[in-house]
């Protein structure tokens, strides 16, 4: 039992750890980043072979489709096999890589040679073939007006040159030959910066160049972690329910009959959740319909409009006017809910337009945008620090319930 | 008099509930039709969504259930519908949400693809729920596919036949803007999906939590905001002003709840007024009551 609650303390810790480090590590290292405005770009290249055929180069320049994009054979959840989109910096020599330019369209054919819309002249590199963009399927000979991609499909990388880029720093010019491992980020005056290929920096632009962090690339990772805990704990919580009320069914406890409407539920959801999969216009889709649109639809709408009496009637009781305090919050809630409603700009509207910041609808937005913004990021900020208080006593298992 | 109007004190529960109930029902009954003023932030979120960018999607987060419905179904219909008409495709999912929310928005979608001849697979895609926020919403932002593997109906977003619409769709740099459609949106969104808070997000909620927003308004992190039933209704009068008879309005519930709703607010500020006035009575029938040794002048 210790043993198990030091691992459970040992994972929140470190899951934790990441996700604060995430935040708090910036995506390159900050003694080995440099920090300019862009003044000039080398592309970056990587040269490709398949089997024994000629190698080819593939430069990487911001020419919208045409900039060669780096697929990596990978397998999804399923087991089947999926082509994910990779930067530069992430293959390297003997690297086994689809290499994919466009989808272009054809604007007319020469040869073996196909000009596009643009009027760029196009023609095959060893190992390269053409791959109608409709259908995915390989091309024998490209027709007018057809979208087209270039592909070289399992091929190896015999080498990678990441580019270099010159900044000028503190008014000095200094040229940087980027690594295999070297993150290009373009920052802006507001929000954080955003990583960029090489090609894509401007002169002018204000970009960081260093050596990746791990947080910033395992991120992916991470979330996926994230949804496979968030997606057990469901799994476990229904696990959890289905042991205790079988246990009551069996020991024919009080209320026994509870438990009956608890599986029966639970299959109804499950069947209804499966049949959601099945082709449109097929029986199961239409139970599954039927079940969530028509009976489950109904229902929770019907026991959320209850809401509106008891608000009415709690509002009755609430709203009486004993403090100065009470009399200003009724003055604005009279304000804002008339305002909201199509009577406030019918019983102000009358004023003209030279008066509009009068109409009742006007003066109810004025409350939400002044006040309310003002009331509403105090209370945010006091909120978010309790919270903050809370996840550290979670994360350090300082929490009663946490053990 | 007083004595009249010290019984408003005390009206009985079952009083307001009936009164309400058949306030609420007239415009059901009686069609009625008010003008309606439409507010910046529904018009702000209008503009943004009619920008069309070609190769980009809008993006919506569509994670109501039937309890929210009176307000989100109407605002969801609405961004659905003016997708169609401007014939500018979208995507689709839930994040954190009720399983059964991509089925309700489906059953939407559907519906207005009837009326504008739209197509599942080229003109919108339901990618279907995902879980994990903020987490998530940060890896959708770097990679659509890698977070769907599969839209809602296990076709893989990767087969660009069924799916043409996903050929395009990379990351978030794919899309015009994000609508958040729910019972009280995450604001994670405006934070986790675009650290560069280059794409413009829009929410749409439901009345009673939109104060919390608002400082998002203010501060410029969110562009536009539908608030409630309201915010549909105004939504749908863009739509008509926009598009004339091209929109569609059959069924469009927005308007239609707009009245009901109107009516019904006014009951409750009839009640509290009501209940003040009776307070006041019922104090001074005690003051005189108390004047004349307690007995009743």
């Amino acid at each position: 039992m210790k043993s198990t609650r030091a691992i459970t303390i040992g994972l929140t810790f470190v899951a934790g750890l990441y996700f604060i480090l995430d935040f708090i590590v910036p995506p390159t290292f900050p003694g080995a980043s440099f920090q300019g405005v862009v003044a000039t770009t080398t592309p970056a290249s990587m040269v490709v072979r398949s089997g024994t055929l000629p190698p080819v180069t593939y430069p990487f320049l911001g020419q919208g489709n045409m900039r060669p994009q780096i697929l990596l054979a990978e397998r999804d959840v399923e087991g089947l096999p999926k082509l994910t989109d990779v930067p530069l910096r992430q293959v390297g020599p003997g690297t086994l890589a689809t290499v994919r330019i466009g989808p272009f369209a054809v604007k007319s054919v020469d040869r073996a040679a196909v000009v596009t819309a643009v009027g760029m002249r196009v023609s095959l590199s060893p190992g390269q073939k053409w791959i109608e963009g409709a259908s995915n399927e390989p091309v024998a000979v490209p027709r007018p007006e057809m979208s087209l991609l270039i592909e070289q499909a399992d091929s190896r990388v015999v080498r990678t040159d990441p580019g270099s880029i010159e900044l000028i720093e503190n008014g000095k010019r200094v040229v940087h030959h980027l690594g295999n491992r070297t993150v290009v980020m373009k920052l802006s005056r507001y929000g954080a910066g955003s990583e960029v290929q090489l090609d894509e920096a401007k002169a002018g632009d204000t970009i960081q160049i260093g050596p990746a962090t791990f947080f910033a690339d395992n991120r992916d990772a991470a979330a996926q972690f994230n949804l496979v805990v968030t997606t057990m704990a469901f799994g476990i919580g229904l696990l959890s329910l289905g042991m205790v009320h079988s246990r009551i069914l069996i020991e024919r406890r009080p209320g026994w009959s509870l438990s009956v409407f608890f599986f029966a539920a639970v299959i109804l959801g499950v069947t209804t959740g499966i049949g959601k999969y099945a082709n449109s216009g097929s029986q199961m889709r239409a139970f599954s319909d039927f079940v969530v649109l028509r009976i489950i639809s109904s229902v929770s709408s019907a026991v959320f409009s209850l809401l509106a009496f008891y608000m009415a009637a709690a509002a009755y009781r609430a709203f009486r006017v004993r403090t100065g305090e009470a009399a200003l919050m009724m003055t604005s809630a009279l304000i804002v809910m008339i305002g909201q409603t199509p009577f406030g700009f019918y019983m102000t509207s009358w004023m003209g337009e030279r008066y509009s910041a009068l109409w009742l609808p006007n003066i109810a937005a004025w409350i939400f945008r002044v006040p309310n913004t003002a009331v509403f990021r105090g209370l945010v900020f006091g909120i978010m620090l309790g919270a903050i208080a809370t996840a550290l006593r979670y994360w350090l298992s300082m929490e009663r319930s946490a053990s | 008099m007083l004595n009249l109007l010290a019984r408003l004190d005390v009206v009985q529960r079952k009083t307001i509930y009936i009164v309400l109930f058949v306030t609420a029902a007239i415009p059901f009954l009686v069609p009625i039709r008010m003008p309606l003023y439409i507010w910046k932030e529904t018009r702000n979120a209008f503009t943004i969504t009619s920008k069309r960018q070609p190769k980009k999607v809008v993006a919506i987060c569509s994670n109501w259930v039937p309890g929210s419905q009176s307000e989100n179904w109407a605002q969801y219909e609405a961004i659905v519908a003016q997708c169609m008409i401007t014939d500018t495709p979208f995507i689709v999912f839930a994040m954190d949400a009720d399983p059964m929310a991509p089925q309700f928005a489906e059953a939407i979608n559907l519906r207005q693809a009837r009326r504008y001849g739209r197509v599942y697979g080229r003109d919108w895609v339901n990618l279907g729920l995902t879980r994990g926020a903020p987490l998530t919403m940060g890896a959708i932002g770097r990679s659509v596919k890698a977070v769907f593997q599969s839209d809602f109906q296990h076709t893989p977003t990767q087969d660009f036949e069924k799916l043409p619409l996903m050929k395009d769709i990379r990351d978030v740099r794919d899309f015009s803007c994000l609508w958040v459609v729910d019972y009280q949106p995450d604001s994670n969104w405006v934070v986790f999906l675009d650290p560069t808070t280059k794409l413009p997000v829009l929410f749409a909620c439901a009345g009673i939590v939109s104060t919390g927003y608002y400082p998002y308004i203010s501060s410029g992190q969110l562009k536009g905001m539908m608030v409630g039933t309201r915010g549909a209704a105004e939504y749908e009068e863009l739509l008509r002003q926009t598009f004339g008879k091209a929109f569609d309005d059959s069924g469009m519930r927005g308007q239609k709840l707009l009245v009901p709703l109107a009516f019904g607010h006014l009951v409750i500020i009839f009640f509290v007024i009501a209940g003040n006035v009776g307070m006041v009575a019922k104090r001074r029938q005690k003051a005189v009551e108390t004047q004349y040794g307690g007995r009743r002048p």
